[in-house]
């Protein structure tokens, strides 16, 4: 039930001021039109075209760009004071952390998906939807979130300012995204930066949202290393965590 | 100082032992610091700005950890942090409220926090909104209403749990007479034990069955109003003058003079002398007066005259600012 009134608060949210949801939309479809249309013809590929390729690649980096903005409710409430109304409550601090990472979860999801149906209206007519491919999407995407979205929280607690908070987005987002497998495809790559972008969880998120929603083969042979690499990072997520409690004790 | 029965740490309902604090990097604002407070003791807790009000709210709830000392409830320590939020209501000095959510969000979101859920969520829930008055602001969303009602959410969400013990730092301020006089009706009525943190005095002197006042961390008098008043009985005057005149302010002998704006409050310990004294004073001011309030004798004037309080330093501000220009 706590899950549910957390989510609910997320999406009223949303809903009395839709304006997030919608900018959040419009990056990606940018990113799809001019980037997309841009390199169109600078990329090959055996199987599809560079659309196919970009579109998986522009939801990894919303699910980058949405968990890395988690934080920003905190520091709306903290400025409001609602902040510690809520942490000083019987629920404990550890899930009302998780319930607000699960609930900016969902809202991801529905931007994931809103994505695909843009990248259905441009064109890319090779979108599938399995149940592996929808297990692998809802499953890798939630792995990703937890430890970013984590992060951001923590972030947020430390720093209390949205303007810090937004150094902090900008400043590792972008490198982030540059030395991914998210845009560009992995051969194309320098090697320095192929050599990057193979630990860049960006990359693999990418890798496991294309196999999931495009190819749906499930046999390239960096699906599994993909998988391991998400869990490691998801199980990185006590980092951050460890120090968002720390730091909330004293808040 | 009073010291009373009541004082002594024994068989109280909340209990500060031997509390020592400071903030990092600062000096020690509570030192060995011990206080017992019986259930259902309203206490009013007064002193100046950087006394320890809201500090001394927040060892009891737990926000800030003492070098030493302990907070025990019931002559027992909190088993956990989730027992001290149930015991526990907190409303803070400013906000407290989501301004984008409406008060039956609010009280959602909150008592979820709590467990508490179905129908004794309800029923509390239609209780606090039905004793204080809430039913046509429900479903308002909390920044289109006044300062005052998003006030009352804010108190209303702290007390939606049913605590044993309501701490409040500052809570009335912007709240008119009359939802005030419910407020402090409302929460006498529950019989829980109740701290709130003021600069209210002449509040304190009708609503408070104790009043707790706290100078730089230490305790200076701990009392019912009545008792303080009657140890130390300072006589007060308050004289408003033409706004923006300037006058100089005497200095005289067991007798405090103060200016806040347009108003002069003169002090004193004795009443003979104090109107004789004041008499005298209005006839210097005498073009300029444009108001006696009456003598009186009570907390503020108490208060004020044994400990040269300033409440506000906004006299000061302003006298700089004038200065400037």
């Amino acid at each position: 039930m706590y899950g549910y009134v957390v989510c609910k608060r997320m999406w009223k949210k949303l809903y009395f001021r839709p304006i997030h949801l919608v900018v959040s939309f419009l990056q990606p479809i940018f990113w799809l039109t001019i980037f997309g249309f841009l390199f169109e013809d600078k990329f090959t590929f055996s199987e599809g075209n560079y659309l196919s390729y970009l579109l998986p690649g522009v939801c990894a980096m919303t699910v980058l760009q949405s968990s890395a903005q988690s934080g920003i409710l905190y520091i709306k409430d903290i400025q409001t004071g609602f902040f510690g109304r809520y942490n000083f409550v019987q629920q404990s601090k550890l899930s009302i952390l998780f319930f607000k990472i699960f609930a900016d979860y969902t809202r991801i999801l529905f931007q994931i998906l809103i994505i695909l149906f843009i990248g259905w209206c441009l064109g890319i007519s090779d979108i599938q939807f399995t149940f592996s491919g929808i297990g692998t999407l809802i499953l890798s995407t939630f792995l990703f979130t937890v430890f970013y979205a984590s992060l951001s929280c923590f972030i947020a607690i430390r720093t209390k300012t949205s303007e810090l908070m937004a150094t902090f987005v900008h400043l590792f987002n972008l490198p982030i995204v540059f030395t991914s497998t998210a845009l560009i495809p992995n051969k194309n790559l320098p090697d320095w930066l192929e050599w990057v972008a193979s630990y860049n969880p960006l990359s693999h998120l990418s890798e496991l949202l294309r196999e999931g929603v495009i190819t749906a083969s499930f046999e390239s042979n960096v699906y599994g290393s993909s998988w391991i690499i998400l869990i490691c990072l998801s199980f990185l997520t006590f980092v951050p965590t460890y120090f968002y409690l720390r730091t909330i004790k004293y808040a | 100082m009073l010291e009373r029965s009541s004082i002594t740490t024994d068989l109280n309902e909340l209990s500060i032992k031997d509390i020592t604090f400071n903030y990092p990097r600062k000096e020690k604002l509570f030192e060995g610091f011990s206080l017992g407070f019986n259930r259902g003791d309203f206490v009013f807790i007064l002193g100046e700005n950087g006394s320890g009000k809201s500090t001394f709210l927040k060892l009891v709830l737990g926000a800030v950890a003492p070098s030493s000392g302990s907070v025990t409830y019931q002559e027992r320590l909190f088993k956990n942090e989730r027992e001290r939020a149930q015991t526990i209501g907190y409303v803070p000095q400013s906000g407290g409220i989501d301004p984008e959510m409406s008060l039956s969000d609010m009280l959602d979101f909150i008592a979820q926090s709590h467990h508490l859920s179905g129908e004794p969520f309800r029923q509390r829930k239609q209780q606090v909104i039905h004793s204080l008055g809430l039913s046509d602001i429900l479903y308002e969303n909390a920044k289109k209403l006044s300062g005052g009602q998003q006030q009352l959410i804010s108190i209303t969400l702290g007390l939606i749990h049913d605590p044993e013990i309501v701490l409040l730092d500052e809570p009335f301020v912007g709240l008119d007479y009359g939802t005030r006089s419910k407020m402090i009706a409302y929460l006498k009525s529950t019989g829980k034990t109740i701290l709130c943190v003021s600069h209210d005095i002449d509040l304190a002197q009708s609503s408070a069955d104790k009043v707790l006042f706290l100078e730089k961390g230490k305790r200076r008098e701990y009392a019912s109003p009545n008792e303080i008043i009657q140890a130390h009985p300072y006589f007060v005057a308050e004289v408003d003058l033409i706004p923006e005149m300037e006058v100089n302010l005497p200095k005289m002998d067991r007798i405090r003079i103060r200016r806040h704006h347009n108003r002069i409050t003169i002090t004193c310990p004795d009443s003979f002398e104090f109107t004789d004294h004041v008499n005298d004073l209005l006839k210097q001011w005498e073009t300029m007066i444009f108001g006696l309030k009456t003598y009186h004798r009570n907390l503020k004037s108490t208060l004020i005259g044994r400990y040269q309080l300033s409440f506000s330093d906004r006299t000061e501000k302003n006298k700089k600012r004038h200065e400037k220009k």
